[in-house]
Formats: structure tokens, sequence, C-alpha cells
């Protein structure tokens, strides 16, 4: 139990080791960053989301009742828009998962983070998979697409928001 | 940090982001004990964004251990403890750091830089023993 000096001298002796002392100027260059600053609100964001993508969805729904837009029509336009989805897809949810590397590091110092931002992003989850329904249904259309497209640029711009605002 | 002008941005950062926080402090730590933690992970945050793994103690100074027991022990003062702590990889450096002198616990420890309990422990043991060599070597050469 030799090793056990340094151990028992350093415990003993905490409060010695704790000598250093910042700059003086260091107090009022914190007290300059200490104004408060304006946080965004990000579920005023999501209803306005929330209200585009209500509109597409039952924009679709008319169009498809009411038969505007022909099966042939469908099917020579549906591959294209459908492979294009699927690249803003793959685009999109790779550079979520980066983003929200980032912002998991800051949950230990904004754990408050973790529920708004992960509650913010299920949600948008949940209406995509309701779009998605959607096309598996074959109602696919422009609308439908542009509107699955513009909740994955939202969710992307959302993390961008949050990086933005944390300083962690 | 291991330097001083990192050490006081990190200072800087922290106590600015305390302020912004200080609605979420929930009463239910000591305000020195919320306030250190922010501190701590400031610093993590840092060390992470340099997207450099950190380094550790080797398992070379493991075989030392029984060699040198009958040798003296170097004299303990804090400026020498200090000057070798400084000489520790960053990994080790931060464990003997949040064990022995912020009083964390190995499973804290393990939470706090994503790593297990048992290496945050070994880890602790490799630094203390570093730290001896280092202190017997300043001795030999008369520091």
């Amino acid at each position: 139990m030799k090793r056990d000096r340094l151990e028992d001298f350093v415990k003993a002796n905490r409060g010695d080791f704790d000598f250093r002392e910042p700059s003086p100027e260091l107090w009022s260059r914190i007290a300059e960053n200490s104004k408060p600053r304006k946080v965004v609100f990000m579920r005023t964001h999501f209803y306005r989301v929330a209200a585009v993508v209500a509109i597409a969805v039952i924009g679709s729904v008319l169009v498809w009742k009411t038969g505007i837009m022909g099966p042939g029509r469908m099917a020579k336009n549906a591959d294209p828009e459908l492979l294009e989805l699927m690249e803003t897809e793959a685009y999109y949810s790779y550079q979520v998962d980066k983003k929200m590397e980032e912002i998991q590091k800051c949950y230990f110092t904004n754990p408050e983070l973790k529920d708004d931002i992960e509650s913010d992003l299920n949600e948008l989850e949940g209406m995509y998979k309701v779009l998605k329904s959607e096309l598996d249904e074959n109602i696919s259309n422009k609308s439908v697409i542009e509107a699955m497209i513009e909740n994955n640029r939202f969710r992307l711009k959302l993390c961008d928001d949050v990086l933005e605002q944390l300083k962690c | 940090m291991n330097n001083r002008e990192e050490a006081e941005d990190m200072l800087q950062e922290s106590f600015t982001l305390a302020f912004m926080k200080m609605d979420s402090y929930r009463y239910e730590s000591a305000f020195g004990a919320w306030l250190k933690r922010i501190v701590i992970n400031t610093c993590i945050n840092a060390i992470n964004k340099r997207k450099v793994e950190l380094t550790y103690c080797e398992e070379i100074y493991e075989h030392d251990r029984e060699e040198d027991s009958g040798e003296e022990e170097p004299r303990f003062t804090v400026e020498n403890i200090t000057r070798a702590m400084e000489q520790l990889p960053e990994g080790g450096r931060m464990i003997f750091s949040l064990y022995l002198l912020e009083g964390y616990d190995h499973v804290e420890i393990a939470q706090i830089l994503g790593i297990n309990e048992s290496t945050s422990k070994s880890q602790y043991m490799r630094a203390k023993r570093r730290i001896a060599e280092i202190l017997k070597d300043q001795e030999m050469s008369g520091f």
C-alpha cells in the first residue's frame, strides 16, 4: 500500500492544488458574455411545418379522389420522383445523424435540450411516416413528395438552428 | 486543459453558460457542484471537439510496481505533483484529476469521459504510478 501515500497527500492538501487564479480581465469578459440571449422557440417553427404538411396531405387526397392524375400519367412520373426522394431521404438522414451526434455532446450541459429536440424530431418523423404511407397507398404525387422533402429539410434546419444557438 | 489560455477560455465559456442556464438550476445539488459540473463538461466537450482521441497512460508502467518496492518514496509537494501531472497523457491526467482533486468516483468518471469504469480505475492506478516515477526522476536529477 506504499503508493497510497501519494493519494493521502493529495487528499489532505486538495485545497492547495487550487492555487491558480484566472486573470482579472476574465471576469469582465464573462460579464459581457452573460447578457441574456434570445432563444428561438422551436415549437413555433414546428407548427408552421405541421400546417404545410397538413395542406400537402389534404391536397394529395383531393387530387387522388378527383382523379385529375390518371394512373398512366402517375406511373410515367413516379419513378424519377421516387428516386429523387430516396436520394434526398438518404442525404438528409445522414446529415441529421451527423448533427445529432454534435448536439448529443451537449446533452450533459443542456439536459432540457434532449426532450426539446427529440420530441420535435419524433413528431416530424411521425408526420413523415404518415406521408410515406400515403405514397404506399399509391396516392403519390408531387405535393406529397415535396412535403416529404420539406420535412427532411426542416429536420436538418432544426439541428442547424440548435447547434447555432448552443455553445457547449 | 494543461494550458492557461485554454483553461481561461473554458472558464469564460462555462460561466457564461451557467448564467444563461441559471433557471435550469434545480436546487437538487449544491450550487458549487452544479457549476463544477458545467465547467467539467465544457472542458470535456472542447476536448471532444478536437476530434483527437484521448491519450492514456500505457501498460508499460505496470511492471515497475514490484521492482521499486524496496526503494524510498519521493518527497511529495503540491508543486512537484502538479508538475508531474502536467507530464501525464491527457486521458490519464483527466482521470487522476477528476478522481483525486475533484472527488468524482469511477462510475461518474466513466460516464463523463464515455469509458468503462474498469478503464477509469486502471488508468487512475497507472497515472498514480507514473506520477511516482516522474517524482523519483525529478529527485534524482536534483529538481
